[in-house]
């Protein structure tokens, strides 16, 4: 579905991504992983257009994405949720929905698929008329995960959900991500806590510095790479192994 | 009948305002004081500019100095089509054939008149929609001094920096309050319409904008060709209830004065742009009337000049300083408030707050 071959961007002299490559399958779960300043929400941000990458190809159902506009990646149904979640603070929640059903060719199931979303978020329904800035983090995490679901996407990336969320918080977010991966959705990930990340997915690549140092099944990566060396997060924390950790 | 009770509950704000101007109206054309009926008629056509502003700025969270120079070609629009052909010949005797034959209603030469600014707007407004913040606004004003300029240089259709005599009288009070709750109408439905939502949308996270597939650009254009229209028919009404007037009535005088009152009231509602165009008339009028009895009396050993400009822009300075976003900053005033928060679920905020 997926497929990015020798990526590399630049934010001027530094080079945030480097002859990266790697593939995502309908109906997986993908994730990316690795220190802060690895390159994961950098690549993610140029699959979504939001950045240029200097060189390399992004495919996406057969079709370049390079030099498309954000608008038009969107509208080929690739939604990306940003770690800032991206909720618009003075539009009420319904109306942060709306906009997310603006992308669909038609209307077609709306109504259905607004009872699908306040069923799976009931909390979203108890605020529809509420302004989306007065909501919690956890309650914004799961509007911008309502309001992505609406446009029907092909292919939903998610920018470390459970970022600045309570525990059990969390909790429900790695659940969530788990259940809308067995409903048939096809999800990146890039997530900090790795311990967390590597129960629920398909596959997982971690970058180091910007390049890819690893991938593989969880299975795989538990196996043969020194996470707890190469990452700090998870079990590295828990080790106390943080020195190596932050070279990114 | 529950049908028309949500249809009034989701418009409360909307009706609330209608109501009351639609009171003011009536109640100033029947005590029949004819400067009473010139201040409100005055401030009626200030109300539709400052809505058509509100419409691009408010919603589109950009500030535009231009919207006055679009006021200007709707009245130069208007005042051309229906002055009456000898007035014409007598006041801009270099007139093009195909301007000076013609004379048009009062109803048809406002329309154009919007259309005429509307399609100004269209052309020069989409590369200015393609820049930043800041630099809109910049290039905003340089299309306002283009405005000026030209107006005031086309001497065979402005009769140049001199006044155009002749224009006829057809704005009444009652016709300007008319038009004054026709916008309020549309300045609200447009907020809500599915435009205004991704436009605000744009205005609050322009990235995510973006990634649900908004093409930004072309909704702030659609906003800003919208709100030039009605500044433009805003102009038509003026010119034909001043009848003589010259470029510089839209330039950067009356361009303060519709900024400062969008920005007292706060731009990002329209029962915020409608309350400063309230406060700011009644401070203006108020002050002036100070004014004119402080040097009419004699009381003083010199005269006092410019009292209400100094003191309406240190009001803007205060109110920009002390409350940003105007005095009615979010919620639209009058609408019913959203439910408040189940004791539970404030407990639940708390927690995920404090963790």
């Amino acid at each position: 579905m997926l497929a990015i071959n020798g990526l590399q961007v630049r934010y001027g002299a530094i080079v945030a991504v480097r002859d990266l490559s790697l593939s995502v399958a309908e109906g997986e779960l993908v994730a990316l992983v690795g220190a802060n300043g690895a390159g994961k929400s950098t690549t993610m941000a140029a699959i979504a257009g939001v950045v240029k990458p200097s060189t390399g190809t992004i495919t996406f159902l057969g079709q370049s994405l390079r030099g498309r506009s954000s608008e038009a990646i969107a509208g080929l149904g690739v939604a990306l949720i940003p770690e800032d979640r991206g909720i618009f603070p003075s539009l009420t929640v319904e109306q942060n929905l709306r906009l997310g059903a603006y992308l669909r060719r038609g209307q077609k199931d709306l109504g259905k698929d607004f009872a699908s979303v306040y069923r799976r978020f009931p909390i979203l329904a108890e605020r529809a008329k509420q302004g989306a800035g007065t909501l919690s983090g956890g309650e914004q995490q799961q509007l911008a995960i309502g309001r992505a679901l609406l446009s029907r996407p092909k292919l939903l990336m998610l920018d470390e959900p459970s970022l600045g969320l309570s525990p059990t918080m969390v909790d429900r977010m790695f659940e969530l991500i788990d259940e809308l991966h067995r409903d048939g959705t096809t999800i990146l990930l890039v997530e900090q806590n790795v311990r967390r990340t590597l129960e629920i997915v398909d596959r997982a690549y971690l970058l180091t510095n910007g390049r890819l140092t690893a991938s593989g099944t969880p299975e795989q990566l538990r196996r043969e790479v020194d996470i707890a060396g190469a990452y700090m997060g998870g079990r590295a924390a828990a080790a106390g192994d943080i020195s190596e950790g932050r070279t990114g | 009948m529950n049908h028309l009770h949500g249809i009034v509950r989701s418009n409360r704000s909307m009706l609330l305002f209608l109501g009351l101007f639609a009171l003011i109206a009536v109640a100033t054309q029947l005590s029949g004081v004819p400067l009473m009926q010139r201040i409100v008629t005055v401030m009626m056509i200030n109300l539709i500019l400052v809505l058509g502003l509100q419409v691009f700025m408010g919603n589109s969270g950009f500030l535009s100095f231009v919207h006055i120079g679009f006021m200007g070609i709707g009245a130069y629009t208007s005042a051309l089509l229906a002055m009456p052909v000898r007035a014409k010949s007598a006041a801009l005797p270099t007139l093009y054939p195909f301007l000076a034959d013609i004379q048009l209603p009062f109803l048809p030469a406002v329309l154009l008149a919007a259309l005429v600014a509307a399609l100004v707007a269209a052309i020069f407004g989409y590369p200015l929609m393609r820049l930043s913040e800041s630099a809109a606004a910049i290039a905003s004003f340089a299309m306002l001094v283009i405005i000026h300029v030209v107006l005031s240089q086309w001497s065979a259709v402005t009769n140049g920096p001199r006044t155009l005599f002749g224009v006829l009288r057809y704005t009444d009070l009652m016709t300007a309050a008319m038009w004054a709750l026709v916008i309020i109408a549309v300045a609200y439905l447009f907020k809500r319409s599915t435009l205004g939502l991704k436009l605000r949308a744009s205005r609050d996270n322009i990235h995510a904008a973006y990634s649900l597939g908004i093409n930004v650009v072309v909704v702030r254009w659609i906003a800003f060709v919208i709100s030039a229209a009605i500044c433009g028919l805003a102009g038509a009404l003026w010119a034909h209830f001043i009848t003589s007037f010259a470029p510089g009535a839209f330039y950067l005088a009356q361009t303060f004065v519709v900024l400062t009152m969008l920005i007292v009231g706060g731009p990002r509602t329209v029962s915020g742009a409608v309350v400063g165009v309230l406060a700011v008339t009644a401070v203006h009028e108020g002050l002036r009337h100070v004014e004119n009895t402080l040097n009419t009396s004699g009381s003083l050993p010199f005269q006092v000049v410019g009292l209400t400009e100094v003191l309406l822009a240190a009001a803007l300075i205060v109110m920009l300083a002390v409350r940003p976003g105007g005095l009615i900053q979010s919620g639209e005033a009058g609408s019913p408030k959203a439910r408040t928060v189940p004791p539970q679920q404030s407990a639940h905020v708390a927690a995920e707050e404090a963790s």
